[in-house]
């Protein structure tokens, strides 16, 4: 809108950016401050990426950029331009799930399901960084996790179980 | 033909595969167009005075579509038990964050920015916050307007004590002066949020023509269609709230929430509205924690460890409004005997209200903090008296045929099994290493039986569609599949369950009371005996022999001792279809009646670090009596839930509040677990089906919550020599503890 920006000065004016989430391409004006995750759901509507806190401290939100866990709520959009996302919506392939969305269903490891989806993530990238970790291991890299529903339980022990 | 055996076996939940891939829809995720962003003007200060509210400026902004008050709505007030909470603030204010006003608008930068061009003019009263001065003659008055109407008077309000009860046992003050000691001791528990990572969030689409549609984030969806065409004076049948996934609820999202101001700011605007609480808004003003309490347990005991009086006070401290407190004080005041013996006792409870932040249920509510003072008591006494914890708990707990306060008796006891199961697994006469120490408490609770409708509904594929009304939180939809699967003794795969909007849903509770898979389950086994009759009866007609002679399974009537005389479901249905030109669909209704004493026992291993007073949990082991498991893999979940959910209690969750503006506003700073807090959970699922009941389901979604406090504080008491009487057990209360009195066991 012209006049907006001059009036609410630079950081309100959008920029066209390009983004490649799953795969695929996507372009669209943001304002410089709009987050990651905002972007992903509101305007790419992929609603699989969850909000929770808002603020990096619950991981409903994580999505992995360049195959590294990040929160996206505290991403800004156009730091995403020329990387790698994935979001859930992109982990399973033609419908076969990830080993370690199998394991979470089998063991049970999913309740009220809003934290799942940045635990696939979490467990996605932590298998593909080290395909054996140590529960001790598995626990400190899913602490950004917050769960309230499982006390973590059967979590570990679905993660422990597709280990290499 | 083998009957299949599909309940007692362990099945993944049926919403799991949606969850994993990011497909289930929760409320935050409906998107409508034009939808409009709403948000709530919140009150500053914890007791004031409306004098004037401005929003003439806000209403002129750019994109803002519309700005509500209390006159917009008719300055109505709604509550759960007593009407005493304005939907949007008038005349004056109560608690830092009361809902003063909201708008809505096409984006949420907009709306923050109207939110800060309303003008509300302010005087500041004076506010009580501590419960126990509340009550005091003089102390500042929170609903002095209720008062001024007639209207306090009619709910039974004195000053700030909004409600209060009196359960007298057998006779206190013999019971006292017949005991040789007598224990007196206070305990303290605050704040503590649900800690649902989905914050509360509600759409709602008004159509000036009567009709409204709302998605939200609720444990009973079809009570919130009652409850908005009762407030806005809309038919029923135009009231549609559809069931979406819900991100966690334990109690905190039974009674509405956002959405009587969604829908008010949609029928303002005539534009969809959502709204999304922020995490910050659900710790600071918008959640609805566990009531803080101040519990006083005087207990009288003989020599040889019996328990002969008990005078307990519980006082909730409410915050501004009653919500669900004066009932819970009643369940929780009658809590204050445990699952003991106790031949004497006074019951007391008191709900107060003061200028802060207000409560509302959550897991158990009320009995996680009744149990902390109880069963820490329990040891105190043992100490005293020399005797082990957990014989002194065997020499008292409930047996078979006693009374409990309530007046119901105890048809059958697992009790004494279950204490020494979780006592024995944690080894509690084994030695501690040093800095350790072990703990137990047993738990009492009950479920909740209610009226329940299950319909089931055969496709001409043969398939099946049951329909439920059940927000699902806690893998209902699954159970509900299981039993009707065995009752028919079909393939679960065959069958669909189904959750539709409240226009076609049928009458389900809310998902609450540790009752859903008693209550739906006991209504799909009542709706599968109908549908099973009505196949027999068509299949009687088809194979031309009697109903009696027949027998359904693997997706046929057939002939009892010849089996290859059958009809299939599908000749079932086309017959059905030619002949009663209607679908087959079966109904039925339970409503389910017996309580059952849930009992439970929980027992724990701590170190504590004596430098910084960091208490770790080393095991938990959780045994539970759940009458019978349809599912064990989502009841080990429901332990799981609860006793994390309770070491976060016992050990750092607090929603800090002082002078009346809560403090935490993040998941970190507030202390809830991560996967480096909780240790693995040592289930003991114990199973003594009652007779005469469906499968002998009793409950477990709320007791494992219970005992965890209590086990952890009396494990810290066995490492560290000292009782904490006040919860949350963090690092600076256990290190105060521990240099008080000069650390005599390290």
């Amino acid at each position: 809108m012209p006049g907006e920006g001059l009036k609410k000065g630079y950081f309100h004016m959008k920029k066209i950016i390009e983004l490649k989430i799953n795969g695929d391409f996507y372009e669209i004006a943001v304002k410089p401050s709009k987050r990651l995750l905002s972007v992903i759901r509101d305007d790419i509507g992929l609603t699989g990426t969850k909000e929770g806190c808002g603020k990096g401290d619950c991981g409903a939100c994580t999505v992995l950029m360049n195959g590294k866990v990040v929160n996206s709520c505290l991403v800004l959009a156009i730091e995403a331009q020329g990387k790698e996302i994935i979001t859930i919506e992109g982990v399973a392939e033609n419908g076969d799930l990830h080993p370690v969305q199998q394991a979470l269903i089998d063991y049970g490891a999913v309740q009220c399901g809003f934290c799942t989806p940045g635990i696939v993530l979490t467990a996605k990238a932590l298998l593909d960084e080290n395909p054996n970790p140590s529960e001790e291991e598995i626990r400190d890299y899913l602490s950004g996790n917050i769960c309230r529903c499982t006390g973590y339980v059967k979590i570990v022990q679905a993660i422990k179980s597709v280990r290499g | 033909m083998e009957k299949i055996k599909v309940t007692g076996t362990k099945m993944p939940r049926i919403d799991s595969r949606d969850k994993v891939l990011g497909k289930a829809l929760y409320s935050a995720d409906i998107n409508l167009q034009g939808m409009l962003c709403g948000k709530v003007l919140k009150s500053p200060f914890p007791h004031a005075k409306i004098k004037n509210i401005d929003v003439s400026r806000a209403k002129r902004l750019k994109g803002v579509k519309a700005v509500v008050t209390a006159d917009d709505i008719n300055r109505i007030r709604m509550g759960i038990i007593m009407e005493d909470e304005p939907v949007l603030a008038f005349g004056k204010v109560r608690y830092v964050g009361e809902r003063v006003a909201a708008v809505a608008a096409v984006d949420e930068d907009t709306a923050n920015e109207a939110l800060a061009l309303i003008k509300v003019e302010y005087e500041e009263l004076k506010p009580v916050f501590d419960p126990l001065e509340a009550i005091e003659q003089g102390a500042p008055l929170v609903h002095d307007d209720l008062f001024a109407e007639g209207k306090a008077q009619m709910m039974g309000i004195e000053g700030n004590l909004c409600s209060s009860m009196e359960v007298p046992v057998g006779d206190l003050e013999k019971g006292l002066a017949e005991s040789d000691y007598i224990f007196e001791d206070t305990f303290r528990t605050n704040m503590q949020h649900q800690g649902y990572v989905e914050p509360h969030a509600v759409v709602a689409d008004f159509d000036i023509s009567g009709s409204l549609s709302v998605w939200t984030s609720i444990q009973g969806y079809i009570t919130v269609q009652k409850n908005l065409a009762k407030m806005f004076k809309l038919q029923t049948s135009k009231v549609k709230v559809f069931p979406t996934e819900v991100g966690g609820a334990f109690g905190g999202k039974i009674f509405m929430l956002l959405e009587p101001v969604a829908v008010l700011l949609s029928k303002t605007s005539g534009r969809p509205v959502k709204m999304v609480m922020t995490m910050e808004e659900e710790f600071t003003t918008l959640g609805r924690p566990r009531y803080a309490s101040v519990i006083k347990l005087k207990t009288g005991v003989k020599k040889d460890g019996r328990i002969l009086a008990k005078h307990a006070r519980l006082y909730y401290d409410l915050g501004a409004f009653a919500g669900f407190g004066p009932i819970l004080v009643f369940a929780n005041a009658m809590n204050a005997c445990g699952p003991y013996r106790v031949p004497n006792a006074k019951l007391e409870g008191y709900c107060i209200y003061t200028n802060k932040l207000y409560g509302t249920c959550f897991r158990a509510p009320g009995a996680p903090q009744m149990n902390f003072a109880v069963e820490s008591q329990m040891d105190i006494i043992a100490k005293e008296l020399g005797i082990d914890p957990m014989e002194f708990r065997l020499i008292n707990g409930v047996r078979e045929g006693d009374l409990l306060p309530s007046g119901s008796m105890v048809e059958d006891s697992s009790l004494l099994e279950i204490i020494e199961k979780a006592g024995q697994a944690i080894g509690m006469k084994e030695t501690r290493e040093k800095g350790c120490g072990k703990g137990m408490a047993a738990c009492i609770w009950t479920n909740r039986p209610e009226e329940s409708y299950v319909h089931i509904k055969l496709n001409e594929d043969s398939t099946l569609t049951i329909f439920t009304g059940v927000s699902d939180l806690t893998g209902a939809r699954t159970a509900i599949r299981q039993i009707v699967a065995e009752e028919l003794n079909i393939n679960p795969d065959m069958i669909s369950v189904i959750v539709p909007d409240t226009t076609q849903a049928p009458l389900t509770p809310p998902t609450t009371g540790s009752g859903t898979t008693y209550n739906t389950g006991f209504a799909s086994k009542a709706a599968a005996a109908e549908f099973k009759n009505i196949l027999l009866e068509v299949g009687s007609e088809i194979l031309q022999v009697s109903k009696e002679g027949l027998d359904t399974g693997n997706g046929k009537v057939f002939v009892k001792g010849n089996e290859e005389k059958a009809a299939t479901l599908r000749d079932i249905y086309k017959h059905y279809q030619e002949n009663k030109k209607c679908p087959l669909i079966a109904k039925n209704t339970s409503i389910t009646e017996r309580q059952f004493p849930l009992f439970g026992a929980q027992a724990v291993e701590v170190k504590v670090d004596s430098e910084t007073g960091r208490v770790e949990v080393k095991r938990v082991v959780a045994v539970h009596d759940v009458g019978k498991a349809i599912n064990p893999l989502t009841i080990e979940g429901q332990i799981d839930g609860g006793v994390s959910q309770s070491l976060g209690f016992a050990l750092s969750e607090e929603v800090k509040c002082k002078d009346g503006v809560v403090t935490v506003n993040n998941f970190s700073d507030y202390g809830i677990p991560t996967a480096l807090d909780v240790p693995n959970i040592e289930s003991i699922i114990l199973e003594t089906a009652p007779e005469g009941e469906p499968y002998g389901v009793k409950g477990i979604g709320e007791p494992p919550a219970i005992p965890t406090a209590a086990a952890v504080a009396n494990a810290v008491y066995d490492a560290i020599g000292v009782r904490i009487k006040e919860l949350p057990l963090t690092p600076e209360r256990v290190l105060k503890a521990i240099k008080g009195i000069g650390n005599p066991k390290f």
